[in-house]
C-alpha cells in the first residue's frame, strides 16, 4: 500500500472495503474504526453484476450525504474492479469530486516474482473466461497473461476451480503453442516475508490437471521469436 | 501448546514492526518460537508453503472464507 493510500484510510469519514485477507480488513480497521466490509453483498447465486450495483450504491450513499468516503479494494482498485471504476464514474457525474490511487495488482507482482521485463517481447494480458469466448488471439512471439484461470467460465461464487473448464482453455492455448510448451501457474504471497509465492511450471497439455487455485493467474511465455522489420529498420535507421 | 490465533497476530505485527522483521530475517525460527507459535504452525510457515500458511491461517479462524471474493470480473455481453 502506498502512503498516499494509507493516508487516504486513515482521514476518511467512511472506509468501505473489499478485502481478501482477515489481516487486511483488521489493518484497515486499525487505521480508521469508521471502516465496513462490503463483503456481506456476496451471496451465494446471487448475480454478479447486482452485488457490484449495490456495492456502487453503498460507496456513494455517504458521498451523497456529503462526507468523505474511501474504498479500499485489495490488488488495484481498478484492476478487475468494475465497482471501483463504476462508483468513480458516477460520482464525477454527479458533479463530485473522485479520483483513484494506484496500487500493486497480481501483474506487478508476477513481473518481480518471475523476473519477467514485458519490455523484452511485449505483453498481451486477458481475463480468462473473455479470452475463450471472444476468441482473443494470442500471438506466440509476446508473452502471454491470463487472469482468473481458476474462475473461467464462472459467473458466480465457486469454491474450487472446474477441470473440464481449464480444458478447454488449455485446449484452446494448444492451438498456438506446442502441447509441451512450459507455462506458469502464479499466485502473489500476501506474505511475502514468510510465505512464497505459487510458482508451478507445467506444460501446457498438463494445464487441466495442475494445482490451480482460484486465484491463479497463467503466465505463457513467447514460443516463437519475432523477426525484425529489415525496412522499417532502414527507416529508422536501425539497420 | 496450541498457538490458535496467534499466526495472525503475529503476520499483522511482522507487517508492521521492523524491528520484527529485521528479527525474522536473521532467526526466522527462533522469532516464531519467541512468539510462542506452536511447532505445528512453526513448521508450516518454516516451509515458506503458501497454502500451508494460509492452512493455518484458515484453521485459526474456521469460520472465514478467504478467497472468494476474487471474482471481480463480469466480462461485458
Amino acid at each position: 500500500m502506498t502512503p498516499e493510500a494509507a493516508a487516504a484510510i486513515e482521514r476518511a469519514d467512511e472506509v468501505l472495503y473489499l478485502v481478501a485477507q482477515p489481516l487486511t480488513a483488521q489493518w484497515i480497521e486499525r487505521r480508521n474504526p469508521r471502516s465496513r466490509s462490503l463483503a456481506g453483498l456476496y451471496a451465494v447465486g446471487k448475480p454478479r453484476r447486482e452485488t457490484y450495483a449495490e456495492m456502487v450504491d453503498e460507496l456513494l450513499a455517504p458521498v451523497r450525504a456529503g462526507r468523505d468516503v474511501c474504498a479500499a479494494f485489495y490488488g488495484h482498485p481498478g484492476v478487475f474492479v468494475h465497482p471501483g471504476h463504476e462508483a468513480v464514474r458516477r460520482a464525477r457525474a454527479e458533479g463530485r469530486r473522485a479520483r483513484m490511487l494506484p496500487a500493486v495488482s497480481a501483474l506487478d507482482c508476477l513481473v518481480a516474482d518471475l523476473g519477467i521485463d514485458p519490455a523484452a517481447t511485449g505483453l498481451q494480458t486477458y481475463e480468462a473466461t473473455d479470452f475463450l469466448l471472444r476468441r482473443r488471439p494470442a500471438d506466440p512471439t509476446a508473452l502471454l497473461v491470463l487472469w482468473q484461470i481458476g474462475v473461467v467460465g464462472e459467473l458466480g461464487v465457486i469454491m474450487e476451480p472446474r477441470r473440464e473448464n481449464l480444458a478447454l482453455l488449455a485446449e484452446r492455448l494448444l492451438e498456438t503453442y506446442p502441447r509441451d510448451h512450459e507455462a506458469i501457474v502464479y499466485e502473489a504471497s500476501p506474505y511475502p516475508l514468510v510465505a512464497d509465492p505459487v510458482v508451478l511450471r507445467v506444460p501446457l497439455e498438463g494445464l487441466p490437471e495442475a494445482r490451480v487455485s482460484l486465484l491463479s493467474t497463467l503466465v505463457v511465455p513467447p514460443s516463437q521469436a519475432r523477426r525484425r522489420d529489415l525496412e522499417v529498420a532502414a527507416q529508422l535507421g536501425l539497420s | 501448546m496450541n498457538g490458535n490465533g496467534k499466526l495472525a497476530g503475529f503476520l499483522q505485527k511482522l507487517s508492521e514492526d521492523r524491528e520484527l522483521q529485521e528479527a525474522y530475517i536473521r532467526d526466522p525460527a527462533g522469532t516464531l518460537r519467541r512468539a510462542g507459535l506452536s511447532d505445528e504452525t512453526i513448521r508450516a510457515v518454516l516451509s515458506r508453503d503458501l497454502e500451508q500458511v494460509k492452512g493455518v491461517l484458515e484453521k485459526e479462524a474456521p469460520g472465514i472464507v478467504y478467497m472468494m471474493f476474487m471474482t471481480i470480473f463480469e466480462p461485458p455481453t
